[in-house]
């Protein structure tokens, strides 16, 4: 089915802010939202900061039958819901598409509840004046968890929950649940744009988040050395493509967008904010730690989203980069950039929004693809906080210090995940049909 | 759908019949159960009961290249998932490596809870009731460091949600879309859908798809007795006016899908031609479950009547009834159409369950196997199915195939496929 695919409604929380304009100006300001962890008490750990979301966004206590609880579940909802009111979907004066037609993908992890569920089990084992779980036999943990509710709770929270909740608030009767890790906002995004062009939808929500400052997934990256351990200078420790850096600040948050195709918005009176031109996607196959030196796996991705949108790489004005502040993705990308662009690449600005907010995971492609929206729209490229000594191995234009005026028409949002799994969006200025 | 075919030129499993199609097709054929006992800690939990693969990891070499694939960083359903995809790009003859830019890989799987006992050990360092407390607990974070040191960042990337997706890309050498497709039991069909859209798409020429599970893990077969999907007798009667739940079995369905000039140009053994696909969402207990199940099916199969099924058939009372009814309502008479489902035999295999029953319905259209054909005294709601089971479909040339997933969840999906001649 041929025609363009626009967003019409974006929303956005992250460390800079609750609601897509909260994020924009903080990210335009170029202020890291980076800090200690609060959540809990990350002593014993190797990293100790992250991008924390700054207080609770409004949320409904229940869409339908689902009960919207925690971070992720929160953060999901209310970025889905500011992107269906921004697009005018939803609430009394809904649009005219039959829920067979309305479809939301969402990409996230997964908010890991063991330790929680099995504390309970021994809990209902320990014997009353007994203070700790130590003596606490294995084996005798699992009769207990039919009895102590835990496993009820672990249902209540999912990332099909969230999806769920948010297809029963958007009255959709078609759902996809991805994960391509870091990719997976965008992966998220592909796959609604591939479903609007093969006339499955003609609406279709895409959502990435994930709420990953947890004992657990920090820990994990912890022990990959993975994580930024700058814990005396948060607000510097996310420094993507900056000689100095030395790892990803963990984030948290969700970001969504609506696509529907440009005749669909216009003939229902929508204002198209963007053009969501084309996907790339395109694997590694080398490693699960670390992306092809050689960047081959990434340009792929990059050279396809460019292909799909039946664009040249000429009209490509600005870079959001994956960025994510370790040596080795930085490097990979740097290179991938100039297989991809070659001799332009140095009039290409570039910034890196995991800078200001942390590494938000599955959340990051979605960021990225609101942030290339706001970017095109407003004709403004937003700096990257902490770029202070260029690393000769990223050797890219880095807007740093302040957003910048640019004449931006097409816009590549990058994200590569962990495992070598890729994808890339290109995004074009919306100027009329 | 564009004017580009998608045709399955590839087929593989592992279950408790063993590793590949051929496995399949003898252990349908054969009627017989391969379900057996839990043992040491699964026999504490419910159901205590389940279909597992019995191959040593010995052989796993002979699938996947053990250096490249560390089975340190693999769970078990991404071990299941590689297992099946070796074996299938060795029947496709593509030999893994590069100079796959235009293929790619899509597996549906369950996120599941990491390695219990490891986890416990973590909790027992971490919690502790509160001071002055008789019960409830706290994670005590001064121990953080501790109870780190007790998981590996192995551990950590087995868990990875996207990690059975990745590892089939560097299995194979394909550069083209990966993903892991989740959320419900839907996933590996799903997968299968998105991947023959892919094609459509033509974001890729070639892709494996399916799905791969694993539920023997402590919590999470916990956690599906409180779902009520465990029958605690000991057997799985689909559709049966007596059935009183599923079992949980291991495994992996994945096909291979390809465009139609390239399998053609390469002189591929074509299964099917891959003629509609769709999926759907409702929530649970909502008034149109029925209809919308019955929606999945005919947008995926507009015109006409399946020659084969291949419903889930779990066993579970609400679950057949719907899905019985479903197909009642969107195809009226199935007097000609038989079903194949392998639940009864291997258990229930999550993701994996609806690619494995699509490969048996794809083996029998193509007269490939002979499913043992069972009488079921259905009841009201689910004589629709229940008679299924009893008849066969057309074989050959013609014969249409719909592959079909209802998830607990209300996560829906279907395939329908025509065999060529």
């Amino acid at each position: 089915m041929a025609g363009r695919i626009v967003i019409t409604g974006t929303g956005m929380v992250t460390a800079a802010g609750i609601g897509v304009d909260a994020c924009w100006e903080t990210l335009c300001r170029g202020e890291s939202a980076i800090g200690p962890v609060t959540l809990w008490d990350p002593t014993g750990m190797d990293s100790h900061i992250a991008g924390e979301v700054p207080g609770w966004p409004d949320v409904p206590e229940a869409i339908g039958p689902y009960e919207i609880t925690g971070r992720p579940m929160s953060f999901g909802v209310y970025a889905a819901l500011e992107a269906m009111a921004e697009a005018g979907i939803g609430g009394d004066n809904d649009i005219d598409v039959p829920p067979s037609r309305r479809a939301v993908v969402a990409a996230g992890g997964f908010d890991d509840q063991m330790l929680g569920i099995l504390a309970r089990a021994a809990d209902a084992l320990t014997p009353a004046g007994q203070h700790d779980f130590d003596d606490v036999d294995i084996d005798a943990l699992l009769p207990h968890f039919g009895d102590v509710g835990a496993l009820a709770e672990m249902a209540r929270y999912s990332q099909v929950q969230l999806m769920q909740a948010v297809a029963h608030a958007m009255k959709a009767r078609q759902t996809l649940a991805v994960s391509t890790a870091c990719a997976g906002g965008n992966t998220a995004i592909g796959d609604a744009i591939c479903m609007l062009r093969r006339g499955e939808a003609d609406v279709v929500l895409a959502l990435g988040v994930d709420t990953l400052i947890t004992r657990e997934m920090m820990g994990g990256f912890c022990n990959l050395t993975a994580l930024s351990t700058r814990n005396d200078e948060p607000a510097r420790a996310s420094r993507p493509f900056d000689a100095n850096r030395d790892g990803f600040v963990m984030g948290e948050g969700a970001a969504a967008v609506i696509l529907e195709r440009e005749e669909v918005a216009l003939a229902r009176g929508a204002t198209p904010i963007a053009v969501l031109a084309g996907v790339g996607h395109s694997s590694d196959a080398f490693r699960l730690t670390a992306p092809h030196p050689a960047g081959t796996g990434m340009a792929l991705s990059m050279q396809r989203a460019i292909d799909d949108g039946g664009m040249v790489n000429t009209d490509i004005g600005y870079i959001n980069a994956h960025g994510t502040s370790t040596a080795a993705n930085d490097t990979a990308e740097t290179t991938a950039l100039g297989l991809v662009f070659g001799d332009r690449l140095p009039g290409i600005p570039v910034s890196g929004t995991k800078s200001i907010i942390g590494h938000l995971i599955h959340g990051a492609g979605a960021v990225g693809t609101v942030v290339a929206a706001k970017t095109v729209q407003q004709q403004l490229v937003h700096p990257t906080a902490n770029y202070e000594t260029p690393d000769p191995a990223c050797d890219l234009n880095i807007v740093a210090g302040a957003a910048e005026k640019a004449d931006v028409d097409g816009v590549l949002v990058n994200a590569f995940g962990f495992g070598g799994q890729n994808a890339t969006v290109a995004v074009r200025r919306w100027a009329g049909t | 759908m564009s004017d580009r075919r998608v045709l399955i030129t590839g087929l593989s499993a592992t279950s408790a019949f063993g590793v590949g199609s051929q496995a399949l097709a003898e252990g349908l054929a054969s009627g017989a159960s391969a379900l057996g006992e839990l043992a040491d800690r699964l026999a504490l939990v419910p159901p205590g009961i389940g279909g597992q693969l019995d191959l040593p990891r010995k052989e796993f070499r002979n699938f996947f290249d053990t250096r490249v694939l560390r089975l340190s960083t693999m769970t078990r359903q991404t071990t299941l998932g590689c297992i099946a995809c070796g074996d299938l790009m060795a029947l496709v003859g593509l030999e893994p490596g590069e100079g796959h830019p235009d293929k790619g890989a899509y597996l549906g799987s369950f996120i599941l809870p990491p390695d219990f006992k490891k986890q416990a050990i973590a909790m027992k360092l971490l919690s502790h009731r509160p001071e002055g407390e008789d019960t409830g607990f706290v994670l005590d974070d001064a121990r953080l460091d501790q109870a780190m040191k007790k998981a590996s960042a192995f551990d950590f990337l087995r868990a990875l949600p996207n990690m059975p997706s990745s590892h089939l890309s560097i299995q194979t050498g394909f550069q083209g879309p990966a993903c892991t497709y989740l959320g419900s039991d839907s996933s590996g069909l799903q997968s299968v859908v998105m991947a023959a859209g892919a094609i459509d798409s033509s974001l890729a020429d070639g892709m494996v798809a399916g799905g791969a599970f694993f539920p023997f893990q402590e919590v999470h077969l916990w956690w599906q007795q409180t779902r009520g999907l465990w029958t605690d007798d000991g057997s799985v009667r689909p559709y049966a006016a007596d059935r009183a739940g599923t079992l949980p079995g291991e495994g992996s369905a994945l096909f291979f899908l390809e465009e139609a000039d390239a399998a053609e140009a390469r002189g591929a053994r074509v299964w099917g031609e891959v003629i509609g696909w769709a999926h759907r969402f409702v929530t649970p207990g909502d008034p149109d479950e029925v209809s919308v199940r019955a929606e999945t099916l005919r947008a995926a199969l507009p015109e006409g009547t399946p020659d084969w099924i291949a419903p889930v058939g779990m066993g579970h009372g609400d679950l057949d009834r719907m899905e019985s009814l479903a197909y009642a309502e969107a195809f009226g008479d199935l007097s000609s159409t038989g079903a194949v489902t392998a639940v009864p035999q291997v258990g229930f295999t999550g993701p994996a369950a609806a690619p494995m029953n699509l490969a048996g319905a794809l083996l029998a259209a193509n007269g490939e196997t002979s499913p043992a054909r069972v009488t079921v005294a259905g009841d009201s709601d689910t004589s629709a199915l229940a008679a299924t089971l009893g008849q066969t479909g057309k074989v050959g040339a013609g014969s249409v195939v719909l592959g079909s997933s209802f998830s607990l969840d209300g996560v829906h999906a279907a395939i329908a496929i025509r065999v060529l001649a």
